[in-house]
């Protein structure tokens, strides 16, 4: 469904010059999901960017379908890929109630039947007709975020990109945007590329992985291996270990070896 | 245990507000000694304003009312000013959730350690303000320190910020540490070493330590004790090393609704609000 072949993503020129993300190459069958780890500014983000043009491709080919994408990307591309942003309470117009929201996407792409697929669209995402003329600011953050997943499910897309869906969201609003995802993917048969700082939540949503640091893939692996606490570089290893949490035994084994 | 350095009855935090009075805070007790206090929380849950309040931090309209708030003796409330500013930066300290906005971005980091240090140690020459700056800079495990003291907070990364912040606020060596949300603005990595580094001081300096916190996982391997907040109020307090065995819905299903390495739930198990619990 998706190829990313030696993706290169570089900012600016001359002194400025920034290799955002410097080789990365994946591959995610279509129903699959695929997860993208790493710390901040390790470009997993970027790379999101990158395959739906809100970053530039400076090398390598983005494939979708097996076609590489255009730039800028038609109309088409964006029927197939839709993408939901991390912070719900940037990523809403604040002065567009969800019905514009939602209405917005349908009128670029000349859909008809506009008010059948916003009811039907927020009926997806757990939410009631009631919820169609209100303002963002009438929302709370999980709700926001339904509106942000409905308006990029309202094309009926079949590859969702997903950049920290819920790292802005209290840890029980968080488990119920993972089971909509979980459950929206089973029933519409859709492809998820999912970026988190977070390995459990990865684990959950991703079957198959790929860690990265500094612009570059470190190892892809899968939410098996991790579970089973597999890993065969040392950074993921660390990973592992802080996403347990805080220990003092391990305070004692890295004062040891330092 | 002989006497609590803080205690803590009845804290309420009001807010006046045009559209009505909001109670962040309702009724908050707790009591404080040599150890390390979580409070945990989801967000409106009020343990930032308790923490604030503790403080004298409290954003205006905010009104603080308590039947008794008193560190080591003092009453907090009905203190002067000049015995406040005296307490904050000197005993009690706080460290905030984001350096990129708690540090002075004109200022070198060394020079505003060594502010900190001067504003509660007046007598202290500049000569020895740096050696004590400099000195913090390399307790908070600061790979050279000399370098780090010259630099603006916008050349440093974020941990390196967060360190940066917890070696200003313990130059003063306090007895009380507040720390809201320390490491919730750092990668997980960067967070393990930010705590390891500010359990080592603490436990080595023999300070109290509140630690205010989203995600309870993190403060019950962090803390002695937890203290579990909704709806500004306390709905559990337990030893941390118990909290499987909480026994306040609210708390099992925080503990519950978090996806793990060890186990594949799902779907994870929602929480479902009773409006009892916020009575």
């Amino acid at each position: 469904m998706l190829d990313i072949q030696n993706l290169k993503v570089v900012y600016g020129t001359g002194p400025l010059r920034v290799e955002a993300v410097k080789d990365v190459s994946f591959h995610v069958e279509a129903g699959a999901s695929y997860g993208l780890v790493g710390e901040s500014g390790s470009g997993k983000s970027t790379v999101l960017r990158a395959i739906c043009g809100l970053a530039p491709i400076s090398a390598g080919r983005v494939l979708v379908d097996g076609q590489a994408v255009k730039t800028p990307r038609d109309k088409a591309f964006y029927r197939t890929v839709q993408m939901v942003f991390q912070d719900p309470y940037a990523s809403l117009h604040p002065r567009h109630t969800v019905d514009r929201t939602l209405s917005e996407p349908l009128a670029i792409h000349g859909e008809k039947d506009a008010e059948a697929r916003i009811l039907q669209a927020l009926r997806e995402v757990g939410l009631g007709p009631s919820f169609r003329f209100r303002y963002p600011h009438q929302l709370s953050g999980g709700q926001r975020q339904r509106i942000a997943i409905a308006r990029a499910l309202i094309l009926r897309p079949k590859v969702l990109l997903l950049d920290e869906p819920t790292s802005a969201l209290d840890a029980s609003v968080q488990a119920e945007i993972l089971n909509l995802l979980d459950e929206l993917r089973r029933k519409m048969g859709l492809t998820y590329i999912l970026v988190s700082h977070d390995l459990a939540v990865v684990a959950h949503l991703c079957d198959r992985l790929l860690v990265m640091r500094h612009g570059e893939g470190v190892e892809e692996t899968t939410a098996a291996a991790l579970r089973s606490g597999q890993a065969s570089s040392s950074y993921t290893r660390e990973l592992i270990e802080a996403s347990r949490g805080f220990s003092r035994d391990a305070v004692k084994a890295t004062t040891v070896a330092s | 245990m002989t006497k609590p350095l803080l205690e803590v009855e009845d804290l309420r935090v009001r807010f006046h507000l045009r559209t009505g009075t909001v109670e962040a805070v309702r009724g908050v007790s707790f009591q404080l000694g040599r150890e390390r206090l979580g409070i945990v929380g989801e967000s409106g849950s009020g343990k930032s304003q308790t923490g604030r309040a503790i403080l004298g931090l409290t954003p205006p309209p905010g009104e603080v009312t308590a039947k008794r708030l008193t560190f080591d003796g003092i009453d907090l409330l009905t203190a002067s000013r000049r015995t406040l500013r005296h307490l904050r930066g000197g005993r009690i300290s706080m460290v905030m959730q984001d350096p990129k906005y708690s540090l002075n971005p004109v200022m070198t980091i060394g020079e505003q350690i060594i502010e900190a240090y001067q504003a509660h140690a007046k007598s202290a020459g500049r000569g020895e303000a740096r050696d004590r700056a400099l000195a913090m800079l390399e307790a908070v495990k600061m790979r050279n320190p000399e370098r780090v003291f010259s630099l603006y907070p916008h050349e440093v990364s974020g941990g390196m910020g967060q360190r940066a912040m917890i070696a200003m606020m313990l130059v003063t060596e306090p007895d009380l540490l507040i720390a809201d949300e320390p490491t919730s603005a750092l990668d997980v990595t960067v967070s393990m070493e930010v705590l390891r580094i500010l359990d080592e001081l603490v436990s080595e300096r023999g300070m109290s330590l509140i630690f205010i916190s989203h995600d309870l996982k993190l403060v019950s391997s962090f803390c002695d004790r937890v203290l579990v907040m909704y709806a500004g109020r306390v709905v559990e307090e337990l030893e941390a090393k118990h909290l499987r065995e909480a026994k306040h819905p609210y708390t099992q299903g925080l503990m519950r609704c978090l996806p793990t390495l060890a186990d594949d739930v799902r779907p994870l198990p929602t929480l479902n609000r009773d409006p009892a619990w916020a009575l």
